[in-house]
């Protein structure tokens, strides 16, 4: 009996000698060096032990059979390996792959600029955009520090690499927003409509952009609206033209924003001197309301709202009678509507479904004529995506716009109506993760020219180094003729430009340096032919050429962050109604800008400032003949501005105080001449005012 | 017979032995692991305790407390790591665990001291963007890790811990640290774990930080 459970026990215990494994080895990469502190056990089981230095392992397992041997490590693809325990030491000595990160992949980035929160390669933070001196909080001004954009201080919008205001497309959430400023005044530049607080990420495209969008012969500003907002706060702004409110509340799966602004610019005029002749001050009032639900783990809806009017009226100088100065009123009403759902439907699918929609009213007096405009655009937009491995992705889906254009001048009744529609297919492949391509097509329809295009459009990166990489970029641009040429004649077909452009980048944490080459060539423009009995048709052509240098440096001086942008621009133009081939007006042969920005941690203070130059610009001079049309060129262009950011807390809510110098130094900076008829007099065009001075505080009352 | 039900009955009881032993066997690798926390140095034996912990979490799915030291661990050693990118890989991980723990064990106070603290650590890469959108999110998770458990010294000393670091001027500061610091130690006096391998750490710390407060 004694004997028989002796033998039981005995078994036992040999059983479980038997059953002790050790197993031992060496831990390495792909490029056989150690990985040290990795975890490397038995999987369901506790077994295991950690990698020293060298990446050496070795432990006792008590496990048998059949068994994985499993590794795991940050920064490395998880290693499984079966296994027999039987009780002889086994050797292993598993080699890991280094996971792809995708700050190591290769960036499809030819023409394009990002500001993201998100992704980690893009060249500025969202925050960046507000805190740039002379942007003064809009998107748009801090755009223009970057290369390839004019500096133009007489009217809004952003001239990109020798296009006009209107060949710069700006893009909410993939659609197209038809008002994206504040309706034009003349000579004075108007804002952008939207807080750069709406976003969390911005590309900025400067050619050879995605053919998810089009109608744009030069530049997509595409702007990614914020998801979920992340906490329940009420803030409250106080600037020098009044003031504005917002509340956010945040619920688990759902966030909505309400806000409101009114502004009034007269105690902005009292303290800046304007050498415009207001005669009603600026006047405005808003409100915004932005809605977003979390739909499941990877849906989300979003909606966005926002309703604005203002009213102004000023006047202009006459040239022809310097006596009786023109007046210009202007009433406007702007509502925008924004809506997508994103959700993805399994692994490999995704599906985009958006709907937008505005309106714009306006009502302008002037001294000889009343002008009443009312735009309206809807569109709807679909894009599938489809996954191809974790880093390539096929896109494709389609748009329709419904554009309706009403203007009443005077007596006459101008209508436009218009159904726009465009496929799209676009892969991103990655053929390694030093090698990528982009290969798009864009077709498009528009019922009101009754033409269609297409528009292939292609590019490739290739990481030359571990920081940088070289790109190219190839495409067709397509874009509707204005309205203005619309309304006079609607048989015309649709503008082009084909972009060639070749790009260096090199990143390393922080910093970053980039230049860019490109070559446009326009066709198809309009341009006026008076002699024949069609007076407009799509004869104009022309080209812009040149290179974009930019460079941002964060480490070198300590709370220091800089940026520099040059710009070299040679373009030509033949069309609208020049009666030769030259220099557009609103063009620069040399753009500089300097961005500088400085963090005083002792004072919680972040201190600014934004020197930008630009060559003179070519201006019309009716006493010149055709040959010598735009041979004239205004004096260069200098601003220097500064800010000051002081982030505080009044009553432990977070606090922004902050004060803005814009043309520090009052330089009265000529943009061009407008002349008489006769070419006998002329006057400067110049900004409205000169050093102004702006300040103002945001306080974010949140639960703390 | 006999023999027979006595072979029986003996495997039996190391069947049983081996079910119960199961148990004793978490609590007890738990026990020492834990106890090795206070032995910790450097980044890398810190990383050597987390994988023990990943591996008792990846051997028993259905316990919450290994997930919950090895995001711990991982916590503690984002602020021994000085590049900002690993450290948010680290956090990542971290937050992965977290996450994991979360859905096993709902409304825990000490998970949600954790997700709190998380965010405060990001804030640490990149203040001037982060500090806004974080502070307020980690906040928000002392809040909870309150209403779950009203007794957990833990959220005062995190509170008090943030307050003692944050200048005067943003509304920190060692006087506004004091009290709530005093808070959290007297609901150490009072706090009882639920068992040898919950949580009960931060007690030395709050201690040190009140003399660090008196100091001046």
């Amino acid at each position: 009996m004694k004997h028989l459970i002796g033998l039981i026990v005995a078994c036992l215990i040999l059983s479980s000698a038997w059953a002790q494994t050790k197993i031992s080895g060496k831990l390495t990469d792909d490029k056989g060096a150690a990985v040290p502190f990795a975890n490397v056990f038995i999987k369901d089981s506790y077994d295991g032990a950690s990698t020293a230095e060298d990446g050496s392992f070795s432990f006792d397992t008590f496990e048998e059979g059949d068994a994985i041997l499993a590794v795991s490590v940050i920064g490395y693809e998880s290693f499984e390996q079966a296994v027999k325990l039987e009780g002889k030491p086994l050797a292993i000595n598993p080699q890991l792959k280094a996971q792809v990160k995708e700050l190591d992949m290769v960036v499809i980035s030819a023409g394009a600029f990002e500001a993201s929160d998100e992704k980690k390669a893009v060249v500025l933070k969202p925050l960046d955009i507000v805190t740039t001196a002379g942007a003064a909080g809009d998107i748009f001004g801090a755009i223009q520090t970057l290369p390839g954009t004019a500096q133009i201080g007489e009217q809004e919008g952003l001239f990109v690499r020798g296009g006009s205001a209107a060949e710069t497309k700006t893009i909410i959430d993939e659609m197209v927003v038809q008002n994206p400023f504040f309706s034009s005044v003349p000579d004075v530049p108007q804002r952008g409509r939207f807080s750069p607080f709406l976003f969390k990420g911005t590309v900025f495209s400067t050619g050879g952009y995605s053919a998810l969008y089009g109608q744009a012969l030069s530049s997509a500003l595409v702007l990614n609206s914020a998801d979920l907002a992340d906490n329940t706060q009420t803030g409250i702004g106080l600037t020098m033209v009044g003031p504005f409110l917002s509340h956010t509340q945040r619920w688990e799966n759902t966030s909505v924003s309400v806000s409101a602004n009114y502004s009034n610019l007269e105690p902005f005029f009292k303290i800046n001197k304007q050498l415009a002749d207001w005669q009603e001050v600026p006047e405005s009032a808003g409100g915004e309301v932005v809605f977003r639900q979390k739909t499941s783990k990877t849906g989300i809806f979003k909606l966005y709202g926002t309703y604005s009017g203002n009213r102004l009226a000023l006047n202009t100088p006459n040239i022809e009678n310097p006596d009786m100065p023109n007046s210009f009123a202007l009433e406007n009403t702007n509502i925008y509507l924004n809506s997508s759902y994103k959700e993805w439907l399994n692994e490999n699918w995704s599906v985009f479904v958006g709907t937008s929609y505005s309106k714009d009213l306006d009502d302008i007096e002037e001294t000889t004529f009343n002008l009443e405009s009312d735009e309206e655009l809807t569109q709807g937009k679909l894009i599938l995506n489809r996954q191809l491995g974790k880093f390539s992705a096929l896109k494709f889906g389609g748009e329709v716009h419904s554009m309706t254009s009403f203007g009443q001048f005077d007596a006459f009744a101008n209508d436009l109506e218009d159904t726009y529609s465009a496929g799209f297919v676009e892969g991103d492949i990655f053929i390694s993760s030093k090698l990528a391509t982009r290969v798009g097509l864009r077709v498009e329809n528009s019922e009101l020219l009754n033409q269609q295009n297409i528009a292939p459009r292609t590019s490739l990166a290739y990481k030359t180094g571990e920081n940088s990489q070289m790109s190219l970029a190839y495409g067709h641009f397509y874009q509707t003729p204005e309205n203005q040429f619309l309304y006079q004649l609607e048989n015309l077909d649709y503008e082009r430009a084909d972009h060639y452009i070749i790009n260096y980048q090199r990143m390393n944490n922080d910093r970053t340096f980039r230049i860019e080459f490109y070559d446009k060539e326009y066709s198809g423009l309009v341009k006026s032919v008076p002699d024949s009995a069609q007076w407009l048709n799509n004869s104009g052509e022309g080209y812009a050429r040149g290179f974009d240098i930019f460079w941002r440096d964060k480490k070198t001086i300590r709370f220091v962050d800089y940026w520099i942008s040059y710009s070299y621009l040679d373009t030509k133009r033949n069309y609208r109604d020049f009666p030769i081939e030259a220099q557009p007006t609103f063009t620069s042969t040399h753009t500089f800008s300097l961005v500088y920005k400085h963090w005083i941690s002792k004072w919680r203070c972040n201190a600014g400032a934004t020197y930008t130059y630009a060559s003179g610009r070519p201006y019309f001079n009716p006493n010149r003949s055709a040959e010598e049309f735009h041979s004239d060129v205004t004096p260069d262009y200098h601003n220097l501005s500064l800010n000051l950011a002081k982030l505080t807390s009044i009553k432990g809510q977070f606090t922004v105080l902050f004060l803005s110098v814009s043309n520090v130094l009052g330089i009265e900076n000529t943009f061009g001449y407008r002349y008489s008829a006769d070419g006998s007099r002329r006057q400067t065009v110049g900004p409205p005012n000169l050093r102004t001075i702006f300040f103002g505080c945001f306080i974010s009352i949140g639960d703390q | 017979m006999k023999v027979l039900s006595l072979i029986f009955a003996f495997t039996l009881s190391a069947v049983v032995a081996t079910a119960g032993g199961d148990n004793k066997k978490f609590i007890k690798t738990m026990e020492t692991t834990i106890a090795m926390l206070d032995t910790v140095e450097s980044p890398g034996s810190m990383m050597a305790v987390s994988n023990r912990f990943e591996r008792i979490a990846n051997a028993e799915q259905k316990e919450w407390l290994p997930l919950y030291y090895a995001a711990f661990c991982q916590i503690m050693i984002s602020y021994m790591e000085s590049d900002n990118e690993k450290k948010d890989e680290i956090l990542d991980k971290a937050q992965a665990l977290v996450d994991k723990a979360n859905e096993l064990e709902k409304k825990n106070s000490e998970i949600h001291i954790l997700m709190g603290w998380i965010y405060s650590a990001r804030i640490m890469v990149d203040p001037m963007t982060r500090g806004q959108k974080f502070g307020p999110q980690s906040s928000a998770m002392y809040t909870a890790a309150e209403q779950y458990d009203e007794t957990n010294p833990r959220v005062d000393y995190m509170r008090g811990t943030s307050l003692f670091y944050t200048p005067p001027m943003w509304g920190g500061g060692k006087d506004k640290a004091l009290p709530v610091l005093e808070t959290a130690a007297e609901k150490y006096k009072n706090f009882k774990p639920k068992s040898s391998i919950h949580p009960t750490w931060g007690e030395k710390q709050t201690l040190e930080m009140i003399a660090q407060c008196n100091e001046e």
